[in-house]
């Protein structure tokens, strides 16, 4: 004797073949859970408005072709900001506090450097007749040609230097930079067909009215004239610029600080500045930075590599005045400082009681900031009046003076140019599959991340190779290799956004989750509205809403 | 994986019992039979004349599922089929108006699984105490508090010598389904004891049956752990240490504790857990267990 057991066969008590299915416990449900791509925070505090946990997720699967390709939807510049990027992203994540953030910057540059060596640009879009010209070849500048130009524009470029590039050129030095990647990176958006004019300042190569027959002008000069600190003594001509240093650098002089060099500065310039002071030969370098150690403007880890290779950091100081003695500078008197903030945005210096004290000097450069110069302001105010409309970004636009920044502006002004010369929104919409909708207004909070589904795993060193004495321009701080990049990048938390995990489909007790075409759909007629998967779910793609 | 619970079931919104049923029912062959007591165990397996799983179900007594257990596997194995018999019952089911059926069997070795699905009260009936509740635990039935301890129901039935007996939680599936694997692997009375956070007993919201669950394990208060042949004690997952406060806070069943009173918790917890980690050691030699990893973390 056998007993038939088949599936849904019940023995003793129910009728045969009928099934709980046919109760709609959907009906209890007041609340419904929505897949959602919301922006992660490294995403929201991105100055280029990279879409990184995307990027990330491709890196991740091995899609170094697809990462590299979603990097430069927002950015075409990946392996010069994976150098040089101040990157806020990290500062962002959520990881931070449980076993640190992941290396964005470093996985950035991996991706970079990646494209560099294997990637295939798109091609542009179908061309369009309009006209743009830019005016300023610098990181904005060349964002807001390239971008124009993968729509189609016709884009010219004006840049008063011999070469392209901006800051990125004459400011950042080589052992942060190798010219190499820059060219590349600049090569690439070229291979859109931009037309490019160097060497052609507008307003003294070509007038003004040269830009009249474009159909909009984006102005991107950048600020290139020096602050100053007024303090007595300055105007000696061993008192110089670091910016004009570093671009003397650049454009291959080498000039020799004299001995003892002492930098004025807290940011990233400073650093540049006494570290390429340092390769030149001086005998010593030291940075007075009104702030204190950790408050730096400069990267933790160009401050560290700083002091790695010999430069002295003084914190809390501020120049009172250069002291002259026959005819020579001979010292920088200083005394203790903290900073103030002035209305208008400048860090002031405010002396604290006590005595002053000399420190000897032959060689100071400063390295406080830039501002624009006003003709350029004058110029981007004069559009209009049956001429094109002008937009201006970058360094001349904005006081977030950062690489990334001004990439974001770039891209920011072809939105809007693209905008208005053809006439879309310029919000595009996003690429998303049907069952997931789309949330960019919402930044993931850390409360919507369950930590605890993730296994602590520490972030991967960076080692660098700043050492004592720096000789030459080589590069200081060498990439991921491919293992480690792939290590890095399985550590994002990918904030905002389903990756599959099956997570939310084991934690349903209804069994109301259904996988569909590489992502999930909810049963409507059975999911009770519990919100046990949204609350499961590890990187908050998983909202519930109301029942409509 | 195999979904054997069906949706459409009438459990609670949220219901950690109906997950862990769910976890339980993946892991099982397909010629399974299963016996289930009265509780919400028996509310899930869905309304007269319905059916929430495509296994065939024995609903039983109260007293006596496993008895039926141990009839229905002797009857397949007197019939030379080779059908596997599982039990899922309540808390109340199992530790208290089941406790001798349950004793009978494992005495007699008889050739189960039962699997406890322990929410510490008589859920399905209204919240009212069974010996599963722990102490301090408010019930409708302990309006102050539960004044004596849980059952150490494990325990029991490691002391009938029988192949294996563990605890589990939904909120560590891994673990759940490596336990229930490792017991189909044996013969003889196999026992896991599940504990499920009952969104209405317990006082947790809708969404919080499993964050719940991982807080009981990481505090201690629920150690997931594995007993074979009665003596060789193995704890399966190392937990974080974290305040037995934490897991209590988030419950309303314990909102009227007194901090003295969830210090004494806290103790008990220690003890406890020092106790478990003394079995370990017993069997396997102190190097099974990092005793410095293992000590609680002065709350």
């Amino acid at each position: 004797m056998s007993v038939d057991l088949g599936p849904a066969r019940p023995l003793g008590w129910s009728e045969p073949g009928r099934t709980t299915l046919e109760i709609p416990t959907g009906g209890w449900r007041t609340r419904r859970p929505v897949y959602v791509e919301a922006r992660a925070p490294c995403a929201a505090a991105c100055p280029a408005g990279e879409p990184v946990p995307r990027w990330v997720e491709r890196a991740r699967q091995g899609d170094y072709a697809g990462a590299w390709a979603l990097v430069r939807e927002a950015n075409p510049f990946p392996a010069v900001t994976g150098r040089v990027c101040a990157h806020p992203c990290e500062a962002a994540c959520h990881r931070w506090d449980h076993d640190g953030a992941v290396a964005v910057h470093a996985l950035e540059r991996f991706v970079g450097d990646w494209g560099l060596a294997h990637g295939r640009p798109a091609p542009p879009a179908a061309r369009r007749p309009e006209r743009v010209a830019v005016v300023g070849g610098g990181p904005a500048g060349l964002s807001c040609a390239y971008h124009l130009g993968r729509l189609g524009y016709r884009v010219t470029v004006y840049e008063r230097m011999p070469a392209l590039g901006g800051l990125l050129r004459y400011g950042i030095p080589a052992y942060r930079l190798p010219r190499a990647v820059l060219d590349r990176e600049i090569d690439s958006i070229l291979g859109l067909g931009l037309e490019v004019r160097t060497g052609t300042a507008v307003g003294r190569d070509v007038p003004w009215e040269a830009l009249d027959g474009y159909d909009a002008v984006f102005l991107a000069v950048g600020a290139g004239i020096p602050l100053r600190l007024g303090v007595p003594g300055e105007d000696h001509p061993a008192v110089g610029d670091g910016l004009a240093f570093l671009r003397a650098v650049n454009t291959g002089s080498r000039p020799a600080p004299g001995g003892r060099v002492v930098v004025v500065g807290g940011g990233s310039t400073a650093m540049d500045v006494a570290r390429t002071a340092l390769r030149l030969g001086a005998r010593s370098v030291t940075v007075l930075a009104l702030e204190a150690r950790e408050a730096m403007p400069a990267a933790p880890d160009e401050v560290e590599q700083a002091l790695a290779e010999g430069v002295e950091i003084r914190n809390g100081v501020g120049v009172r005045a250069f002291v002259e003695k026959d005819g020579c500078l001979c010292g920088v008197e200083v005394s203790a400082a903290t900073l103030e903030q002035a209305p208008d945005g400048t860090v002031r210096p405010v002396f604290l009681p006590g005595p002053s004290g000399i420190l000897e000097t032959d060689t100071t450069l400063l390295a406080i900031g830039q501002r624009p110069d006003p003709a350029s302001l004058v110029a981007a105010e004069a559009g209009g009046a049956g001429g094109p409309v002008r937009y201006a970004g970058g360094d001349m636009a904005s006081g977030f003076r950062t690489v990334s920044h001004a990439i974001g502006a770039g891209a920011g002004a072809a939105r809007l140019i693209h905008a208005r010369l053809a006439g879309v929104p310029p919000e595009a919409a996003a690429d998303l599959p049907g069952w997931v909708a789309a949330r960019p207004a919402h930044v993931v909070t850390l409360d919507e991340i369950r930590l605890d589904a993730f296994p602590r795993a520490p972030r991967c060193p960076r080692p660098h190779r700043a050492a004592a004495r720096p000789a030459g321009f080589t590069e200081v701080v060498p990439g991921l290799d491919e293992a480690a990049a792939r290590e890095e990048a399985r550590r994002c938390l990918t904030c905002g956004r389903c990756v599959a995990c099956d997570v939310c489909l084991l934690a349903c007790p209804d069994m109301a989750i259904r996988r569909v075409d590489g992502g999930y759909a909810v049963a409507s007629e059975y999911c009770k509205g519990c919100g046990l998967c949204a609350r499961e779910c590890p990187r908050g793609a998983l909202q519930m809403g109301a029942e409509r | 994986m195999i979904d054997r619970l069906l949706p459409g079931h009438a459990s609670c919104p949220g219901c950690a019992v109906a997950l862990a049923v769910r976890y339980v029912l993946q892991g099982l062959p397909d010629r399974a039979v299963l016996v289930v007591p009265p509780s919400c165990i028996a509310v899930l397996m869905g309304p007269l004349p319905l059916s929430s799983t495509t296994l065939p179900v024995l609903q039983t007594a109260f007293e006596t599922a496993a008895a039926a257990a141990a009839g229905l596997a002797r009857a397949y194995r007197a019939l030379g089929e080779d059908v596997t018999v599982v039990c899922l019952a309540g808390d109340g089911g199992t530790y208290d108006i089941g406790l001798q059926a349950l004793s009978g069997a494992a005495e007699r070795d008889e050739d189960f699984l039962y699997v406890c699905f322990d929410n510490e009260a008589y859920q399905n009936t209204g919240n009212q105490k069974s010996s599963a509740t722990p102490w301090g635990a408010r019930t409708t039935s302990t309006p102050r508090g539960k004044t004596t301890r849980k059952k150490e129901i494990v325990e029991i039935l490691a002391a009938h010598r029988i192949p294996y007996a563990a605890t589990a939680s939904p909120a560590y599936r891994d673990d759940l389904l490596a336990k229930v694997r490792r017991a189909l692997g044996l013969h003889g009375t196999r026992f896991l004891n599940v504990t499920c956070p009952c969104v209405p007993g317990w006082g947790i919201g809708e969404d919080a049956s499993l964050r719940v669950g991982r807080l009981g394990v990481e505090s201690r208060a629920v150690p997931l752990y594995e007993v074979e042949d009665g003596t060789r004690y193995r704890i399966t997952h190392r937990p974080a240490g974290i305040p037995v406060g934490d897991y209590l806070r988030a419950q309303s069943r314990y909102a009227h504790l007194t901090a003295d009173q969830v210090a004494a918790i806290q103790a008990e917890v220690e003890r406890r857990w020092e106790d478990l980690v003394e079995r370990c050691e017993r069997v396997n030699g102190p190097a099974a267990v990092d005793r410095a990893e293992a000590r609680v973390p002065a709350s």
